[in-house]
């Protein structure tokens, strides 16, 4: 069979897998197609609702001499006012962060204090009548600045001499993180070839749809009620309740649907304003950002990966040392996170004996970075995969085959302490290179081109790590006396299809129509603890938790019916819906009425991760989440523009729970790759945040994307998940922008190291433009 | 000043909306945006960039997209105005509704009304679209979480439907 006709094999294959699988419909799609789904925006407002508005700093580093909020207090409809200076003796320092394996303290006060750190940086918050009034109100406030220099690159706030943005602190280095094992050392003596590369990757801005920071906050009689888009509900009550000095009950945490976040979707510092304003002046206060005010919420940090990699003449990798700097904007914000993920994943998916990983995290003025989709591994995988293909081609040996050759193969260790490889990269590579009917071989550059266009196919791999910690996650499953049963939890719906998987989940467990099963908006009156929505964690941890509820309200049902129908509870199980034994049987409902009254049957599930020890940095995991791409690409090389031509990537994801939804994750991976590989970074220039807007932001759209997007998942069900499942909607975005630059290579012979990917690096790396 | 005064200056509008008319005094700077969410309560169409670039608030004015953040209600006046809500007839959803869920054309919803009723208009337009028409015509309506295989999956199979 040709390629081509194995690729229509494929895709006929993937669309009778589609329709084989039966599925329902996603369940929150018909909400979302009709208008219904109600956002942040959408909620209506309270009795007595007021307005909320920022004011936020201009420069990325200055120094408040004074505040005078005078006039915007006189102006009518001005109903309070927060910053520095009106505090009412809060303690302005937001709770530090949290990390199991890092001690961090907290650097950040919700309003600026003595200086401003950040272009964007919250310096008051205005609540009044309308909108209208909020806003002209923040206008009359008047502050005075004293600039101070900014600092915009990690590397230069690490040298000796820079200033310090943190006076108390004494340095900007955050914090720094290590990987060993072996001997590096040794691992380059051993090694016949010695190689250096160095890849950059730029700041970015997740930019959800829906604006970052909305809120309906009230704050009254000593409790909280806040509706908020934000991807981890329960643990924002603590926060917030210990930022108010409260009792966690107190607090309580509602979740509408969320208009996308990957990362962005926190509690705001200005919705600790609104908080503070609701307090004060005994009203609701709502809070509507603008996209410039979004935009300067959040960030992706900025990284330079550097890499020294030893191999011995055969091609075996030897020793790889790593150098990693991390930009976590003006506040620790995911410092931790990202920068301990990057340790982590800096060694690509690769036996290496010998590995020496230092990774550092310094303070700069931009805005502070947090989680983005794959935290920490875009930008290593961005390092490493090219890394891999530049060092096989320098060694005279195929990428494919380097990659073959070096790749850890299923059943083989990492590193003491964490899961056997669970994948077979030559099986995902094989899928993924036909995709594109590719043999997997480079194109002989450097022969003489018929036109000035070039075309080139490269891959990369990608190795994340399941889910990792962030402890127990709950849900609760019940049954009324109508027999509807309902899932509570506290895992917001924030694109991923989160809702749907859960009741996909919980219908198989309690062998139900997935109609006839409820999903809850999550609510922490539920007192469900979760970490929240990110790390690949909903499949995995929500998903058993789930499971684990289904399973124990159907065993609760078993024992009901035993006692209300007779027998042993072993005689008794549950067929199709419906509890049988022997010839009888009854429903749900039927069963649970024998209880009278307004009966409902109530059961807790959990799953617990494995324990995150500071002995293990891998510890914690629950196992491998690998995939592959190749992509096909076509470079002008007069204009340097660049177009990708197809692109494929396979994940393993064990099992697929919903096909259709976790293909479109894998497929909403690539294309925001294609953004953070060909256009997207946050410019600093000035003292000043430069394209802090839609407007000026280039974001992948429709006609960026390749008709030709094979996105496919191997299910040989061999996750740790419900029914065999893995974590895997952040397989697929880690890989874009190390393929395309490895097909640029192929295309052209020269390679851009620097993230975005665009056309005048193209031609400057042709040697046709100047430095 | 000029607030106060933009704030004093009315328009009596008449307008239909989704086949239903309205008629009364509006700001006139209030934008279509602002009109449908805060006076009619149609929470459908969505609030996102406000300049024009992203086609979250599209809606259609007499069968033409427009982008409602950027198009002042008084505008509308005499016109006829089609929102996400207006779509569907009864529980009938439109076929680009149900192409949309078919294909998982949305993933966190928030651009999903704007890329339907974009879609929508093109179908009045060209009822049978090509992909590379697709793409172009919906180089306004960006969605995030990329789910623009789902989309121009869906909109192709509607509008194989509608022949
Ligand atoms: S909100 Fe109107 S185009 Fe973006
Ligand atoms: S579905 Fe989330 S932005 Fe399009």
């Amino acid at each position: 069979m040709g390629i081509r006709n194995w690729r229509e094999a494929k895709i006929e294959n993937l669309k009778s897998k589609i329709e084989n699988h039966e599925e329902s419909p996603r369940i929150d799609l018909q909400d979302k197609v009709t208008g219904a789904a109600k956002y942040i925006d959408d909620l209506p407002d309270l009795p007595g609702m007021t307005y909320a508005a920022t004011l936020l700093s201009p420069y990325s580093h200055a120094r408040i001499r004074a505040i005078d909020s005078s006039k915007a207090e006189r102006l009518p409809g001005v109903l309070g006012v927060v910053h520095r200076d009106r505090l009412d003796g809060l303690n302005p320092l937001l709770p530090a962060h949290r990390h199991e394996l890092f001690q961090l303290t907290a650097d950040q006060p919700f309003v600026a204090t003595d200086k401003v750190r950040f272009d964007g940086e919250l310096v008051a918050v205005v609540a009044a009548e309308d909108m209208r009034t909020a806003l002209r109100a923040v206008e009359m406030i008047e502050v005075d600045y004293e600039p101070l220099p900014p600092l915009f690159d990690a590397t230069e706030a690490l040298a000796p001499g820079a200033p310090i943005l943190h006076e108390s602190r004494g340095t900007n280095l955050l914090l720094e993180d290590k990987l060993e094992w072996g001997d590096v050392k040794r691992g380059f003596k051993e090694a016949d070839r010695v190689f250096e590369e160095v890849y950059t990757s730029p700041a970015m801005f997740h930019h959800p749809m829906e604006p970052i920071g909305g809120c309906v906050a009230q704050f009254a009689n000593d409790e909280i009620n806040l509706w908020a888009p934000t991807s981890s509900p329960f643990r924002d009550t603590g926060e917030i309740a210990h930022f108010f000095g409260l009792d966690p009950e107190k607090v309580r945490v509602r979740v509408p649907y969320v208009g996308g976040g990957f990362g962005s979707k926190v509690i705001t510092s200005a919705i600790f304003g609104a908080l503070f304003l609701s307090r004060k002046i005994r009203r609701p206060v709502r809070l509507a950002p603008s996209a410039q005010e979004s935009f300067r919420q959040n960030s992706r940090h900025a990284m330079v990966y550097k890499a020294k990699i030893g191999v011995k003449s055969d091609g075996a990798l030897a020793a790889l040392q790593v150098d990693l700097v991390v930009d976590t904007g003006a506040y620790t914000t995911g410092g931790a996170t990202v920068t301990h993920n990057a340790a982590i994943s800096a060694w690509g998916c690769y036996r290496i004996p010998h590995v020496s990983i230092h990774a550092r995290c310094a303070y700069t003025n931009k805005v502070p970075a947090s989680h983005t989709r794959a935290t920490g591994k875009v930008q290593t995988t961005w390092g490493i995969e090219c890394a891999i293909d530049s060092v096989a081609r320098q060694m005279g040996i195929e990428p494919l085959e380097f990659r073959k050759k070096n790749a850890l193969r299923r059943g083989e260790f990492v590193a003491k302490g964490t899961p056997a490889m669970d994948t077979d990269y030559s099986e995902l590579m094989a899928e993924a290179t036909a995709a594109i009917q590719w043999n997997g071989r480079s194109s002989s550059s450097g022969l003489p081109r018929a036109s000035h266009f070039a075309r080139g196919r490269g891959m990369a791999l990608s190795l994340r790590h399941g889910s990792q910690g962030g402890g127990r996650a709950y849900a609760m499953a019940t049954i009324d006396a109508r027999g509807v049963v309902k899932i509570h939890h506290n895992t917001p719906e924030i694109g991923q299809g989160t809702h749907n998987l859960i009741s996909v989940v919980a219908a198989k467990t309690l062998g139900i129509p997935q109609s006839e099963v409820r999903v809850a908006q999550p609510d922490t009156a539920m007192q469900l603890p979760f970490a929240g929505v990110s790390a690949q964690r909903t499949t995995m941890q929500m998903g058993k938790a789930v499971e684990n509820a289904g399973e124990n309200l159907k065993q609760e049902l078993i024992r009901l019916a035993a006692q209300a129908k007779g027998g042993k509870p072993e005689e008794w199980q549950v067929v199709q819906g419906r509890l049988c034994r022997a010839e009888r049987s009854f429903t749900f409902s039927e069963i649970v009425r024998t209880l009278g009254g307004s009966a409902v049957l109530k059961s807790i599930g959990s799953h617990s991760p494995p324990p995150t020890v500071r002995e293990s940095a891998f510890s914690g995991m629950d196992h491998w989440a690998p995939s592959a791409a190749a992509a096909e690409i076509e470079v002008d090389c007069e204009t340097g523009e660049l177009r990708v031509l197809q692109f494929s990537v396979i994940a393993d994801a064990g099992k697929a729970i919903h096909y259709a939804s976790a293909k479109a994750q894998v497929e909403g991976g690539v294309v925001m790759g294609f953004g953070h590989a060909l256009f997207e970074e946050v410019v600093y220039q000035e003292g000043q945040l430069l394209n802090g807007h839609t407007a000026e932001y280039r974001l992948p759209v429709m006609g960026d994307i390749p008709e030709a997007l094979y996105a496919s998942m191997v299910e040989n069900e061999d996750g740790p998940g419900p029914f065999g499942s893995k974590g895997m909607s952040q397989t697929s975005i880690v890989t874009v922008a190390p393929a395309i630059g490895n097909a640029i290579y192929d295309a052209i012979g020269v390679r851009v190291r620097d993230l975005p990917i665009t056309a005048e690096k193209i031609l400057r790396a042709l040697g046709k433009i100047g430095k | 000043m000029q607030d106060e005064l933009d704030t004093s200056q009315t328009f009596a509008l008449s307008v239909t909306v989704n086949g239903r008319p309205w008629s009364g005094d509006v700001p006139v700077e209030e934008t279509l945006i602002e009109f449908l969410r805060g006076r009619l309560g149609l929470t459908g169409t969505k609030r996102s960039c406000e300049a024009q670039v992203c086609g979250a608030c599209t809606v259609l004015v007499d069968r033409r997209p427009i982008s409602s953040c950027s198009y002042l209600t008084f505008e509308a006046n005499g016109k006829s105005v089609l929102t996400i809500e207006g779509l569907a007839i009864g529980e009938q959803l439109d076929p680009l509704q149900a192409a949309f869920i078919r294909n998982i054309g949305a993933q966190c919803g928030y651009c999903t009304p704007g890329q339907i009723m974009a879609a929508k208009a093109l179908l009045l337009e060209n009822p049978s679209p090509t992909r590379e028409q697709i793409a172009h015509w919906l180089r306004g309506n960006i969605c995030r979480c990329g789910a623009y295989p789902g989309i121009a999956a869906a909109i192709l199979e509607a509008s194989r439907e509608k022949r």
